[in-house]
């Protein structure tokens, strides 16, 4: 029997479980299967479901998960259980978060952006520099229902005054008001006042006491509160969703939210990347948009749901391939949001679904912008910064083909250079993150199989020509077997090249003078090889920002013909 | 999958719960009437935080001088809490009645007042379940409908179907009092009709489905709105017609799930054949009655004829698996089983 490891990952629709295998040393999936997402009612259903779902994997594979009985017991007790097991967990309303800092940049903006891979929702935000006096300032805190208090600010061994008030606040407010969620408290401050926080606040195993955010003035590292604000996560889901706590114990494992897990491998995809790229992960649900970046070393993420107002309809209609009237286009995103499993079984039903699919990205994408300024995303410029690979992934993105999936990334992304866009089909990089701290070989080996699906490669041409001028020549070459291919690419051209099944096919690109493909400066070109992939190289000149015709007719048109010239 | 109820004689169970811990008021077989309270949490209505130290000019260590009460106190209108007596006596009075409940620092704070929270019987029945420290379960019987869409509010009061021709010129400003009511109109509502309906101040809208353009319209009104189908310019079906018809000018209960949530339409009344102890879990078979979800057929409903056990491809090129649905017009279609509700209906 080899060695296996489960993960778990309680979805906001899905749950989805992933078995793994060593087999020759070396970890593979061995299967994986899914099951409904139940989390109401007093967690019977709940268990129930996370019993089937282990049933289905049991079933097909050499792995005792269940008693003789079929139920869930402890684990470790069980002849042939995997040896560890995940469990990450993005179902559920997210968790309301204060955030108390001493300054808006050096306090609150940090603590927005640790919180934010969290599944948090930041409903109270208090500035202590705001000179809010104590009774205005305990009002606040008592009034919004907060689950989680975010405590920074100050350096070490910086002034106390405010902080401790703030302080002494938190304490009435963990006292005073009965809740039907205990709120947890992270402090993360000047560390000075660490221990009086918590001799002070007397909140037991609610407080969780970590490193100062702040490392310098101007300097944070959110990676010293990730342990705190994880020991806080698991015990708010523990009271908010029954029997949580007892799968978690019979699996000897502990919980974590799904964007901090799959944000665990983007962040061991760029430190392992010797493109000097960042890399970009968009996981797009039926509700919400995921967007998890890293870059030098910094990881950000956010989870973005849109609510539907006039403006982002109108927004959305523009970016769809079909004629619809404003009515009808309403009426479908307004259902859809009641209705989200539904399957868009028309043309025109795909095409508002993907136009909207477009805009939720763009607004997450924006959303990614204004927590982290380093990000790099300009709403009408697109994607500014360098990114490889991009990965996409979620039910949204699951259920398109692959050039329209590709379609709606590109449109919503605008990327710029050259990059590649990877398909994470099963969900593999949430299923790695939970197991990644028991054997960090278990992720490398998997993604090493080439788990992912390769999407295009895309370039971007940057110039700024008119449209039907030329930008860019390509010479492919397909080996000596074939000739040399020749392609003149001009302004507002979207083409696709298709890739060599084994091996790989050799670019040369050839951009006019005021042409920027990515290679450092406008005008220079080179050689670029590319692996096979499904839709294959996509030479984007389209122009940033977009521009679509005024005309709707024509506008739609265009939209369809650059799908069409994807794959159809 | 996503299912509503349509039905007569159907048991009601209704949740009211507090956001906090509190008291249950009511026991369990116990009658109540709508506005009974279930439940109740008393919490200070306002604290007062006073800096003695800094305000009054004492030293630390000498605060304890000049403190007149201690930490737990409960203080009246008035009370000196600190003084600091001199050629000008500095004092701290308790503005309100109430209780001291902390001293630290320097610093004392008063929770002052009280406010209670309370929930009360949306509907009348019998508390069947105790939520206990937050509320409880009221059970009924009676005439069920679902709708998927509310505006989060409550209502009661007597159903009318709203036989009303917006269209036509001669009735033009003679729309009926509604004043209290359930109204239920079958036609299309639009941004000026709903303002019209909402002028006569019924208890609450009743639609088949709601224009986009009426959304956040509905939303900030405090008339109560519900949806059975969703958006769009749906019609009703003919069994929740039914059940409708039978709720004419009778005390109805609009009970909403939540702002944007599902919603229920009650005529509380006798119990039918069906049991919550022996009731069958509804599920998708051959011979269910299903709304459909999207267009050419939004709102229309049918009867499931066969369930293909493999995924088909449809138009958008996408794969799902289908139920073949006859429509009432006889029309046979081939549709995706996530674009269906599953109608709950009286056999």
């Amino acid at each position: 029997m080899p060695k296996t490891c489960l993960s778990i990952d309680i979805g906001k629709n899905q749950t989805q479980a992933w078995l793994f295998a060593l087999k020759e040393g070396m970890w593979a999936v061995e299967a994986n299967s899914s099951v409904p997402t139940v989390i109401e009612g007093d967690g019977s259903q709940f268990r129930k479901s996370i019993q089937t779902l282990l049933s289905q994997i049991e079933q097909s594979n050499d792995v005792s998960l269940l008693d003789d009985r079929g139920q869930i017991t402890n684990i470790q007790r069980l002849e042939g259980a995997p040896a560890f097991v995940g469990m990450s967990l993005s179902a559920g309303k997210p968790v309301r978060a204060a955030l108390i800092g001493l300054s808006e940049a050096y306090s609150i903006a940090p603590l927005r952006r640790l919180v934010s891979l969290f599944n948090c929702e930041v409903v109270l935000e208090v500035n202590l520099q705001d000179n809010l006096n104590a009774s205005a300032q305990l009002e606040r805190l008592l009034t919004s229902d907060i689950e989680l208090f975010v405590i920074g600010g100050g350096a070490n061994g910086g002034a106390q005054k405010t902080l401790k008030a703030a302080i002494e606040n938190l304490r009435l407010v963990y006292h005073l008001i009965p809740r039907t969620v205990r709120p947890q408290i992270v402090y993360c401050g000047n560390q000075d006042l660490a221990e009086y926080a918590q001799s002070e606040i007397e909140a037991g195993l609610d407080m969780h006491l970590a490193s100062n955010i702040q490392t310098n003035p101007g300097q944070e590292d959110p990676t010293l509160v990730w342990k705190a604000m994880l020991a806080a996560f698991e015990r708010l889901q523990f009271q908010q969703i029954p029997g949580l706590a007892d799968i978690v114990n019979d699996l000897h494992t502990s919980v974590i939210p799904s964007d901090f897990s799959a944000g665990r491998m983007v962040r061991f995809l760029e430190q392992s990347s010797e493109n000097g790229k960042g890399v970009l992960m968009l996981r797009v649900d039926s509700d919400s948009v995921s967007v998890i970046a890293a870059r030098d070393q910094r990881l950000n993420g956010i989870n973005h749901r849109l609510q539907v107002t006039d403006a982002l309809l109108d927004m959305a209609r523009g970016l769809s391939n079909q004629l619809t009237d404003v009515n009808s286009f309403a009426t479908y995103i307004y259902n859809r949001t009641l209705f989200p499993d539904y399957t868009p079984a028309t043309l025109e039903d795909l095409g508002i679904e993907q136009a909207w699919a477009r805009v939720r990205i763009r607004e997450a994408l924006n959303a990614l912008q204004k927590l982290d300024p380093h990000f790099g995303y300009n709403p009408s410029l697109g994607l500014m910064r360098a990114y490889e690979p991009i990965i996409l992934s979620g039910s949204e993105m699951h259920r398109s083909l692959p050039h329209q999936c590709l379609m709606i990334a590109l449109d919503s992304i605008l990327p710029h250079g050259i990059t590649t866009i990877l398909q994470d089909e099963r969900q593999l990089l949430t299923a790695l993150g939970n197991l990644a701290p028991y054997d960090p070989l278990l992720p490398v080996q998997v993604m090493d199989t080439e788990v992912f699906t390769n999407l295009a490669t895309v370039i971007t041409v940057d110039a700024l020509a008119a449209e039907g001028q030329k930008v860019l020549q390509i010479e492919v070459d397909e080996g000596e077997q074939t000739p040399r291919l020749f392609h003149k690419i001009q302004m507002g051209d979207l083409k696709r090249i298709e890739t060599l099944l084994n091996g790989k096919t050799e670019l040369y690109l050839a951009p006019e003078d005021e042409s920027d493909v990515g290679m450092g400066i406008p005008g220079l070109g080179g050689w670029v090889g590319v692996m096979n992939s499904k839709v294959g190289v996509v030479i984007d000149a389209r122009g940033r920002p977009l521009k679509l015709p005024v005309d709707e007719i024509a506008r739609a048109e265009a939209l369809r013909n650059w799908l069409w010239e994807l794959g159809g | 999958m996503r299912k509503v109820i349509i039905r007569s004689g159907q048991p009601v169970y209704k949740q009211v719960r507090l956001s906090q811990p509190g008291t249950v008021l009511v026991r369990t077989g116990q009658e109540v009437k709508v506005g009974d309270v279930l439940a109740e949490a008393v919490i200070p209505e306002e604290f007062q935080v006073f800096d003695i130290v800094n305000h009054l000019k004492i030293h630390p260590s000498r605060l304890d001088q000049h403190l007149k009460r201690l930490n737990g106190e409960p203080v009246s209108k008035g009370d000196v809490i600190a003084q600091k007596p001199g050629l000008i006596t500095r004092i701290f009075r308790a503005s309100q009645d109430g209780r001291i409940v902390s001293l630290r620092e320097g610093r004392v704070t008063l929770a002052m007042g009280e406010r209670k929270l309370q929930v009360t019987a949306p509907i009348a029945g019998t508390v069947v379940e105790l939520i206990p420290g937050f509320g409880a379960v009221i059970g009924l019987a009676g005439s069920l409908i679902q709708g998927v869409w509310s505006n989060g509010l409550n209502a009661s009061g007597s159903f009318t179907r709203l036989e009303f021709d917006f269209n036509d010129p001669q009735q033009r400003g003679r729309l009926p009092e509604l004043k209290d009511k359930i109204v239920f109109s079958g036609a299309i509502i639009t941004f000026e009709r709903f303002r019209l309906l909402l002028a006569k101040k019924p208890a609450a809208i009743v639609l088949p489905s709601l224009v986009p353009a009426l959304v956040h319209k509905a939303l900030n009104t405090t008339i109560a709105v519900m949806s059975l189908n969703g958006f769009g310019d749906q019609e009703i079906d003919p069994v929740s017609l039914g059940l409708l018809e039978k709720m004419q000018d009778q005390e109805v209960f609009l009970l909403s799930d939540g702002i944007g949530q599902a919603v229920e339409l009650v005529l509380p009344g006798e119990a039918g054949k069906n049991s919550a102890l022996f009731d069958e879990e509804v599920s998708l078979r051959v011979g269910s009655l299903v709304r459909l979800l999207g267009e050419p057929y939004l709102g229309s409903t049918g009867r499931v004829l066969e369930l293909p056990e493999h995924p088909e491809r449809f138009a958008s090129g996408l794969m799902a698996k289908v139920a073949v649905v006859k429509r009432q017009d006889g029309a046979l279609i081939r549709v995706p089983i996530t674009n269906l509700l599953l109608m709950d209906v009286t056999a």
